[in-house]
């Protein structure tokens, strides 16, 4: 799932995401949408903008989060670590950076959260390769 | 499972956008921390109370003092007075003594020379001596000691003398010595000297009490006007660190204003990357030929670029009017000999419709040069603009080609994928035609309530 305001941007990891292989849900640019989607389906993994039009995209993160669905967060914001305080969990790629290290993030937090919460050890490896999303629906 | 809807949900369900900048102004400040600085408020107000306790408790003293010193200034005036009163009546007495044995005397002598008619006058003074010698000693006794002593013995006197004078004139025979007389004069002089010393003594000793009572009313003056001073000086005091204290937190807001714009500057400045970067890949993506995918990528970036350079003022707050826009983004487009005319009202656009304007304009005027009124040297492009009671700017573009023909619709490349987005993004409407002229494309760009206050209060303004 994409949740990102800007519309070009949300294209564009949409469109990276599917040639990796994932069924792309999205994008939303609003909360209230992607609110109103994953409460209609289930996904598997999510990129989520923290600053939507005005609006923080917290309270899909925290639904996420009780959900047990992994998710990335993608910001401009200048203070990642508020955001690790709120969500220990979720990874963080900072505003800008390319679509393909978003996708290895992801890939990151899904194999994570395969291996199980048994492991806490969230060093921020970077993925070379985004393939492993590939079959896993984002 | 794997559904994908396309392009996008709808998102007119969406909670209601609230503008982003009023979005963020409502958090608190960060510098401004109310518990600390009614702390700090408190810690001047205490040292002030203190002193005005003192103060006033230095002031009751000084009113006692000041009460007390009248009092016995007061009390001394009168005790010399009385003093006074006394000493005159017992002068008064004293002569009246004196009176009565010269006037004895004068009779007693009228008598000796021949008058008998004197004899009556003689009895009278000799029946009225006892009385005064009476009433002169009781003063005398009053004033005590030696005056007293003094007194009886000036009674004694005057009753000897009276005695003689009544002895010769029963016998006829006048031989009286003068001594007696001699006496009693040295003896009431004495009491008059000792009186005008015991004046005197009360005089000087009053003139003293008044002087103290002035040298403490002085102190109490000055006193007074040295805590008036004081109270001066602490008001002036508490008036400066109020004041300093005004600035400081006006200095704390602004910073925190400050701090507001340059994160949402930098926040800003991060998504345009972004955008900038997925400009880059998106275009990329459609075009095969790399001077062709370099050249659109470019032009984008351009518009972007034309379209957030309008608001980079100094108040972040207020970004464009949507003229400049038009002007930024559409006018570089225009081939020479061909017209542009914009009209329509001076308007301030919300910053969230910057970068989706910016790109929507962007690939029209794009898709005029190459399809559309622009592609020959003398077609006229025309955008007239309003802005509706019910918060939506209507745009109409048309197009008006140099001579009338089929006009081409333009292949759907990714220029119109791109269109869409952004209105997607900016919540607006379009609707293309195409007539006789070419392309009439009329847009439709909602604006929140809170957008609309600020666009008609700084349009209001210009």
């Amino acid at each position: 799932m994409v949740v990102e305001d800007e519309a070009l941007l949300a294209l564009d990891l949409a469109m990276t995401m599917e040639e990796l292989g994932a069924a792309v849900v999205g994008p939303c640019y609003r909360l209230g949408a992607a609110l109103d989607l994953v409460s209609r389906m289930k996904i598997d993994g999510a990129i989520l903008d923290v600053d939507l039009n005005g609006e923080t995209v917290f309270p899909l993160a925290r639904y996420l989060d009780e959900q047990g669905v992994p998710f990335v967060f993608h910001t401009g914001r200048a203070d990642p670590a508020s955001l690790l305080e709120a969500f220990g969990r979720a990874r963080i790629c900072t505003k800008p950076s390319t679509p393909e290290r978003i996708a290895a993030c992801l890939a990151e937090a899904l194999a994570d959260a395969d291996r199980g919460s048994d492991n806490d050890n969230y060093a921020p490896a970077y993925v070379q390769d985004g393939s492993s999303a590939s079959s896993q629906q984002a | 499972m794997g559904v994908k809807p396309d392009p996008a949900p709808r998102v007119d369900d969406c909670n209601s956008q609230i503008n982003q900048w009023r979005g963020t102004a409502t958090n608190p400040p960060r510098g401004a921390d109310p518990v600390s600085s009614a702390a700090r408020s408190l810690w001047l107000l205490a040292p002030r109370t203190t002193v005005s306790a003192l103060m006033l408790l230095v002031l009751a003293a000084l009113f006692g003092a000041g009460a007390l010193t009248v009092t016995r200034a007061f009390q001394a005036e009168n005790r010399a007075r009385q003093d006074m009163t006394e000493a005159r009546d017992t002068l008064a007495q004293v002569n009246d003594l004196m009176l009565i044995l010269y006037e004895a005397e004068s009779a007693q002598r009228g008598v000796l020379l021949g008058d008998g008619a004197e004899v009556p006058a003689f009895r009278a003074a000799q029946a009225a001596l006892p009385a005064a010698a009476g009433q002169m000693q009781a003063s005398l006794d009053r004033a005590g000691g030696d005056l007293s002593v003094q007194g009886r013995r000036l009674r004694d006197l005057a009753e000897q003398r009276m005695a003689e004078m009544s002895a010769t004139l029963t016998a006829l025979t006048d031989t009286s010595p003068r001594s007696p007389m001699a006496e009693l004069r040295k003896v009431s002089d004495a009491i008059r000297r000792e009186q005008r010393a015991l004046m005197d003594a009360a005089y000087r000793q009053a003139d003293a009490e008044r002087l103290r009572a002035k040298r403490t009313l002085g102190m109490i003056g000055l006193s007074v006007l040295g805590l008036m001073a004081l109270a001066a000086l602490l008001a002036f005091r508490a008036a400066r660190s109020e004041s300093r204290m005004r600035y400081m937190r006006e200095i704390a807001v602004q910073r925190d204003r400050a701090d507001l714009v340059s994160h949402e500057l930098s926040h800003r400045v991060k998504n345009l990357f972004a955008v900038i970067m997925s400009i880059v890949s998106v275009t990329a993506r459609s075009e095969t030929d790399p001077r062709l995918a370099a050249q659109k990528t470019r032009s984008r970036i351009q518009a972007l670029a034309r379209a957030h350079e309008l608001s980079s003022g100094q108040n972040l707050m207020r970004t464009a009017l949507f003229g400049d826009l038009l002007d930024a983004v559409v006018r570089p487009y225009c081939p020479p000999g061909a017209t542009l005319r914009c009209s329509g009202p001076s308007l301030v656009l919300p910053a969230r419709l910057l970068t989706p304007m910016g790109l929507i304009f962007n690939e029209l005027a794009t898709n005029s040069v190459k399809y559309g009124a622009w592609s020959s040297q003398s077609g006229t492009l025309t955008v007239d603009w309003t802005f509706a009671s019910d918060k939506t700017l209507t745009v109409v573009w048309q197009e008006q080609l140099a001579e009338t023909g089929t006009p081409q619709p333009g292949r759907e490349g990714f220029g119109s994928t791109m269109i869409d987005l952004s209105l997607q993004q900016a919540k607006a409407m379009m609707e293309r035609r195409w007539g006789n002229t070419g392309l009439t494309a009329t847009l439709k760009f909602p604006f929140s309530s809170a957008e609309k206050v600020e666009a008609e209060a700084a349009t209001g303004k210009d």
